[in-house]
């Protein structure tokens, strides 16, 4: 009695701790109850209720019974139960076979005996003694409702034991259980889901239990619960409603209910001490003795006890593989099913990026250091807070996932390692920890300020989405607006900027240096003596060209002119700095060099000087030391240029281009075939072409092999002023108002972009969006689409100049005749978390 | 003719071209030279084995796979029929199976059973995806919550 009382304290306890877990399991739509419904419901009820009486059976049968089996098992193997449908009331002829009937060579008496001995058959549907010769298969199923079934009905409604599906660990025990199981009969169960007959479903009921009983007999079934007292008083709910529906004959067979109780306890104790095969076996038998309706509800059961938590279970490498295959909203979706799934979606570093570059998105190293430092320093402020608050239910999990779990601080520890290039130490990490942690927790002291634990040991995803973040404002027009007035009303010929400032020339004679974040003017250098027509910066170094004739080099930081470049005998027109790159295995070219076109139907090429580290040259000095070539051929004025590596082509009012080596100075190629001026050009080096464009409205793409051109493209109706290059498009825009994207592989005209009021006066392109000014306006356009996105500044009378990056937009503009610079800011919507970081 | 051995010491034969479809055995047959002894493959059932060589022998000609380019996700994930016929197996089975893959060294079909786990992730909610895989939602309410908070913006603008 001791004994039975300790079993169903155990069983008890276990059902409490698995209820709560189940009750999720179960919530999900169970089979509505079919006019034949109350057969499932008996069926179930009865390894229900009949286990709620406990156990008598006496639980060292098993030994006996086992050994007994052990004959009946060679003959088990040999047969093949997924052949035959279950859910069907006629036996099939071959099934006879099965059911002990007569040619096979069951072995009835053993098999009978060894029922007895585990007083199963007590439990047989037909509990008399004609049943030693009754062939079990012939049983009726009335007669199974009357003497078990129903009995079991008068119970109702008891709670059903709910099932542990989620049990799927095994234990050494098991494996080892397994394979004594399969030497013992290697053909006998693993056959089953070969068929794709309806005894599918069986036999994947089947294989299941054969693999899961060896654990605890509830591992996967329904299994004995505490007590009906119990049950009742908390049935569960779905269940419970299932089976409330169903027409119950509570008050009839109390009497029979009784002894049958009794009986059914004892048939699952007993079933419990069988071996696997016979288990199955009986199972087998059960299942394909019951109704459609209790094979789906089965069905049901089993199909979640199958389920596996992949990322969990499988180990970190191949859950990684797995990943692999997923796009970004999956990834982040799978992220937040459970802190197993996250911390696998967020621990590794080359899916992050990877999805970086495959949308496009640049990052520096500064960017990665900057990221790294603010987790770390989340990472500590959360730490910080856990101590202060003494909170160890919430935080205490999300310390685990960082670095209290051994298994993530290996992760944490190998992503630092993948990231070892980034010079970030954990040292360092620490120090900034330490630093960040204090102050901030002080000032913002709320959990809101730092919205998630970021989970990742490295910076990729938290980078990804950043500049996703980014991106998506520019599609949502999510800026901030900043506008400061700069040059009183003059003409900005020139603009470049970084995240730091904003640089301008114009014909004012003056290059201002503004602040990118304030708007503030930090500088003017007012050296120049008549308007300023190109510039460009690297660095701390400004190059700049000016109708006085002049190329003056600049030192930005201090704000002063270092070089002077005289030489050209008109106004320079366009300037590029061209550093040196690595191209065919040598650095071309070999110094960083300036590229003049001028008026003077000249180019020059100057050696670039360091404003800070180089002497300065201010005078008049006839010889000068950064000069190095002047390139003649053109007979009219140089307009544009491109460079790259030792090749520049220029474009001139003289109708032609020419393609020059750099580094010697001499003409490779003169392009002819424009019918007029030659406004611009860009290089395309990776395909050895180029473009231009020109007065004759046309586009002309030539070779750089060999000057001849390659093609024309043609849509504009006048002077294509502007053109720009992008690994997959080439935009051209044109004094007609419109836009014009070509596909760089076939030179097809993709969109016209029209809706500018005057001629465009300039413009930008990425891979995703173009940006073009004319009188009226800015406006935005989907690359892909042609369509507008929207109109990013009005009511200006013109925009002389616009740049964007990743981040912002900065135009220059024309309005009540005041010169303006606008700055559109896409990088502060969805950045609000990031003030700790600037604080 | 190779002669493996499963873990529960069933022996299946098979043509060696078919078993060298797994680096692990091939690597072995070179290690060892012919022999008549069964390779015992203590890892791997009967049953997944079973598996694994009917997905061999369906695949003995293919071309040894180079390496995949991974840039285009679309193509990648697609799956031909008969590996999509031959995945279609309780999840526990495709659990054996990708760790049987891993075991032997089969890319390609360890590639196919990514790739169809991926299958069952993609395009479905977190909890959808709980419910196919049987899992338990452990966040807790606040780490839940700062989830949404953290996820919401980054998610609003991923889906559309």
């Amino acid at each position: 009695m001791a004994e039975q009382e300790s079993f169903t304290d155990k069983r008890n306890a276990r059902f409490f701790a698995k209820r709560k877990h189940l009750q999720q399991q179960l919530s999900s739509p169970l089979p509505s109850p079919s006019p034949t419904g109350n057969i499932s419901t008996k069926v179930l009820g009865a390894f229900k209720s009949y286990s709620n009486i406990g156990s008598s059976s006496s639980l060292n049968s098993s030994s006996r019974s086992s050994s007994s089996n052990s004959s009946t098992q060679d003959h088990l193997k040999s047969l093949d139960v997924s052949q035959y449908p279950l859910a069907e009331t006629l036996t099939p002829p071959a099934m006879k076979a099965l059911c002990f009937d007569n040619d096979i060579a069951w072995d009835q008496s053993a098999m009978m005996e060894s029922l007895h001995k585990t007083s199963l058959i007590g439990l047989l549907p037909a509990p008399d003694d004609d049943m030693k010769d009754e062939n079990l298969s012939h049983c009726s199923r009335k007669r199974r409702a009357s003497s078990l079934s129903l009995q079991a009905e008068a119970l109702f409604p008891t709670d059903l034991e709910p099932l542990d599906i989620n049990k799927r660990v095994r234990t050494k025990a098991d494996v080892a259980n397994d394979t004594e199981r399969s030497n013992r009969t290697p053909h006998s169960l693993s056959e089953y889901d070969s068929d794709e007959e309806p005894a599918q479903e069986l036999s994947i009921a089947t294989t299941s239990m054969d693999q899961d009983s060896c654990d605890s007999p509830n591992s996967a079934f329904p299994s004995p619960s505490p007590s009906p007292i119990v049950a009742t008083a908390e049935p569960h709910q779905s269940l419970t409603s299932y089976f409330d529906s169903a027409p119950l004959g509570r008050d009839l067979h109390t009497q029979n209910t009784l002894r049958s109780n009794r009986n059914l306890s004892n048939i699952l104790s007993t079933f419990d001490t069988l071996p696997q095969t016979t288990q199955s076996y009986l199972l087998f038998q059960l299942l394909r003795r019951s109704s459609t309706s209790t094979l789906q509800f089965v069905n049901a059961l089993i199909i979640p006890a199958l389920k596996r938590d992949f990322l969990a279970s499988l180990p970190f490498e191949l859950s990684l593989h797995i990943l692999r295959y997923l796009d970004v909203v999956s990834l982040c979706r799978a992220a937040q099913v459970s802190k197993k799934w996250r911390m696998v979606v967020d621990a590794d570093a080359t899916i992050w990026r990877r999805n970086l570059e495959k949308d496009g998105f640049s990052f520096t190293l500064e960017e990665v250091k900057r990221v790294m430092a603010r987790q770390a320093m989340i990472r500590a402020q959360r730490k910080q807070k856990m101590i202060v608050l003494g909170d160890h239910r919430d935080n205490a999990s999300i310390a685990t996932m960082d670095v209290d779990n051994p298994e993530e601080s290996r992760l944490l520890r190998k992503a630092i390692a993948e990231c070892d290039h980034i010079c970030v130490n954990t040292s360092d990490d620490a120090a900034l920890a330490s630093q960040g942690a204090g102050p901030t927790n002080t000032i913002s002291g709320s959990s809101s300020s730092s919205p998630l634990e970021p989970s990742t040991p490295h910076p990729y995803k938290e980078i990804y989405r950043q500049h996703y973040t980014i991106r998506q404002n520019w599609k949502r027009g999510r800026a901030t607006h900043m506008s400061f007035q700069g040059h009183s009303d003059n003409v900005v010929t020139c603009l470049q900027y970084d995240d730091d400032k904003i640089i301008s020339g114009s014909d004012d004679h003056c290059i201002n240096v503004y602040d990118t974040n304030t708007g503030k003017l930090r500088k003017t250098m007012s050296d120049h003596e008549g308007g300023v027509w190109a510039l460009q910066y690297v660095g701390n170094t400004l190059v700049s060209g000016s109708t006085d004739r002049t190329v003056r080099v600049w030192d930005i930081e201090r704000g002063v002119c270092t070089h002077v470049f005289s030489g050209h005998t008109s106004t320079v027109r366009c300037l590029q700095i061209v550093m040196p790159e690595m191209i065919d295995g040598r650095l071309q070219p070999a110094y960083p060099v300036i590229v003049t076109g001028s008026r003077d139907s000249t180019l020059k090429v100057w050696k670039l000087p360091d404003p800070v580290r180089d002497e300065p040259f201010l005078a008049h000095n006839p010889v000068n030391p950064w000069f190095m070539h002047t390139l003649t051929g053109h007979t009219q004025s140089v307009r544009a240029i491109a460079a790259r590596g030792n090749l520049l082509v220029s474009g001139s009012y003289d109708n032609t281009m020419r393609l020059w080596n750099i580094e010697t100075g001499r003409l490779i190629h003169l392009m002819e075939g424009h019918q007029q001026r030659v406004y611009s050009v860009v290089l395309d080096i990776d395909n050895r072409r180029c473009m231009s464009g020109s007065m004759d409205s046309t586009v002309r793409i030539w070779s750089l092999d060999d000057g001849s051109c390659l093609n024309v493209l043609e849509g504009h109706s006048i002077l294509v002023g502007l053109l720009h290059l992008t690994p997959k498009h080439l935009v051209s825009a044109a004094a007609d108002s419109t836009l014009r994207i070509w596909s760089t592989e076939t030179g097809v005209c993709e969109h016209v972009l029209s809706g500018h009021q005057g001629a465009i006066t300039c413009f930008q392109h990425d891979g995703h969006k173009v940006v073009s000014g004319s009188e009226g306006g800015l406006k935005l356009w989907d690359i892909k689409s042609g369509m507008l996105v929207r109109d990013l500044i009005t009511n200006v009378t013109g925009v002389w100049r616009v740049a964007f990056d990743e981040r912002r937009c900065v135009a220059a503009v024309h309005r009540d005749r005041v010169t303006w610079f606008e700055v559109l800011d896409y990088g502060v919507k969805g950045f609000e978390d990031n003030e700790i970081v600037a604080a | 003719m190779v002669q493996l051995l499963s873990s529960d010491n069933e022996t299946f034969t098979v043509d060696k071209q078919v078993a060298e479809r797994s680096i692990l055995i091939k690597n072995m047959l070179e290690d060892v030279g012919e022999s008549d002894a069964p390779i015992p493959l203590p890892n791997v059932t009967a049953k997944i084995l079973k598996k694994v060589i009917d997905w061999c022998e369906h695949h003995r000609g293919d071309p040894v796979s180079q390496q995949e380019e991974i840039n285009d996700r679309k193509r990648l994930t697609e799956i031909d029929e008969w590996d999509q016929k031959f995945m279609e197996v309780d999840q526990e089975t495709l659990f054996e199976i990708i760790l049987a893959a891993n075991y032997l060294d089969i890319k390609p079909l360890l590639d196919i059973g990514c790739k169809t786990v991926a299958n069952m992730i993609k395009g479905k909610s977190p909890e959808e995806i709980r419910r196919t895989f049987n899992i338990v939602n452990d966040f807790t309410p606040e780490v839940r919550q700062f989830g949404i908070i953290s996820h919401c913006y980054f998610l609003a603008m991923l889906s559309t």
